[in-house]
């Protein structure tokens, strides 16, 4: 193929993609952005994710990875050089990878849950999320991030909660996070938005929003379809 | 790193996550104490060391618990990275392709076959799920013939990531066929696929630990019952 670089496809509205695009600035790599129309697809991206036909795709050289978790990794490990993102003892990777997809399985999920139930289901969806976010807290400690004072693997995983929980709050109108209930979560969430590159890469919110209402919309009236 | 040292693997003989782990550990030839956990039941070794999810399989090393089956099987790699064949590629990109793929094969492809060995007679989703199922095997038949690139497995000459990560799940494709009586493996649609089961499933790292069919369907069926029971109380 003869193409050298890095190349993202990504969305502003996905947080997946923003994983993505975190592992590359905290390791300073260079690369181009290609902003895809989730309504119409390039066929670059059907080419290069034939699988899921979904951002985030990294093509590096040339060569396409999908899935952002394993884009991370790839990331990490590929840069090796500089800021890691996993930390190289076996024991604590494991328990890196462990929370990521408990983030991944309980969180992501349970968020959804909360943005396209009504009512009791609702409230029930809430309760679980809390829990799920209770139990996140025990890994996080006392420390500034889950990576320790620097982000890392975990943060980058669930950075997409301090803002999106936020704003399913607003849409839903119910609170998640409760600072007395969920203290060390709420001080993450803090300092995880206070974060320079957190800032500087920040989507814009009301479309985010505007993207998210639009979700819930269509789940209720499929439901009552 | 080797000689003595403390390990134990939680688990059960059906389960497919579980046989993750053997198949890794046997790969590098450690030895462990393997505790089995009773359907139905979560002895109080499970519940401290997997609080979380409550579930098998866990590998307790030296006192250590990791959760989760691929968690494990690449934990088993980079500890004992110099006693066996490598499970994940050393290139940075087969890594990622090899991770890409049991990402696919756990989160899209495993929740397909799980409908149709639960699902209670003439439900009119099974052949959907089924038709789905196939249409996964057909993406891993094309994924085999790029990773495995003319050798006898998807890691190349020996059992790798993937060869784990889908081989564990085969004794259920076809206890789900029988199951639900509905083909899944077509050996004119799949034919590298049908050629590297068999493969797989003779390793040596692998003969021992595949169970047999009709024990599988038996086990599913109580499983499918306990699955019923609980939905309709």
């Amino acid at each position: 193929m003869g193409e050298e670089g890095v190349k993202l496809y990504g969305n502003i509205l996905s947080p997946f993609v923003l994983r993505v695009e975190w592992a590359l600035q905290l390791k300073g790599i260079k690369y181009e952005y290609v902003n895809e129309d989730l309504s119409n697809k390039s066929p670059q991206l059907l080419q290069y994710n034939p699988v899921h036909k979904m951002v985030p795709v990294l093509v590096h050289n040339g060569r396409p990875i999908a899935e952002s978790a394993v884009i991370v990794e790839y990331i990490d490990e590929a840069w090796s050089d500089f800021y890691p993102l996993l930390p190289s003892n076996p024991y604590q990777k494991a328990t890196t990878r462990f929370w990521a997809k408990f983030v991944e399985e309980k969180c992501l999920h349970g968020s959804f849950d909360v943005l396209s139930r009504v009512g009791e289901e609702q409230l029930q969806a809430v309760k679980e999320m809390q829990e799920s976010l209770k139990t996140l807290e025990g890994h996080l400690e006392e420390n500034k991030f889950f990576g320790g004072e620097t982000i890392g693997f975990v943060d980058i995983i669930a950075g997409w909660m301090p803002s999106w929980l936020g704003m399913i709050e607003e849409i839903i109108g119910i609170k998640i996070i409760n600072e007395e209930d969920l203290p060390l979560i709420s001080a993450w969430i803090k300092d995880f938005l206070d974060h320079n590159l957190v800032k500087e890469t920040m989507p814009p919110q009301e479309k985010v929003m505007a993207h998210m209402r639009a979700i819930r919309e269509n789940v209720l009236s499929a439901m009552s379809a | 790193m080797a000689g003595d040292q403390e390990l134990k693997l939680l688990g059960s003989w059906a389960s497919p996550f579980v046989i993750r782990a053997r198949i890794a550990l046997n790969l590098k030839g450690v030895g462990y104490e393997f505790l089995e956990e009773g359907l139905g039941t979560k002895s109080e070794l499970l519940l401290k060391s997997n609080p979380v999810y409550k579930q098998i399989p866990v590998l307790i090393h030296n006192g250590k618990p990791i959760c989760e089956s691929m968690i494990i099987v690449q934990y088993i790699d980079e500890v004992w990275a110099a006693a066996g064949p490598s499970i994940l590629p050393s290139d940075p990109y087969d890594r990622a392709i090899a991770r890409f793929w049991a990402v696919y094969i756990d989160d899209k492809w495993f929740p397909l076959l799980w409908k149709i060995i639960i699902a209670k007679a003439d439900d009119e989703e099974t052949a959907e799920a089924a038709e789905q199922v196939i249409a996964g095997l057909q993406l891993l038949e094309e994924a085999f013939e790029k990773c495995s690139k003319g050798k006898d497995f998807f890691g190349g000459k020996s059992v790798g990531c993937i060869d784990i990560a889908l081989g564990c799940y085969f004794g259920w494709v076809k206890a789900a066929e029988k199951m639900a009586g509905v083909k899944l493996l077509d050996k004119e649609k799949i034919p590298l696929l049908m050629g590297w089961a068999e493969r797989f499933c003779s390793a040596d790292a692998v003969k021992e630990l595949m169970p047999e069919v009709d024990k599988l369907i038996e086990h599913g069926k109580m499983v499918r019952a306990r699955l019923n029971a609980a939905a309709t109380n």
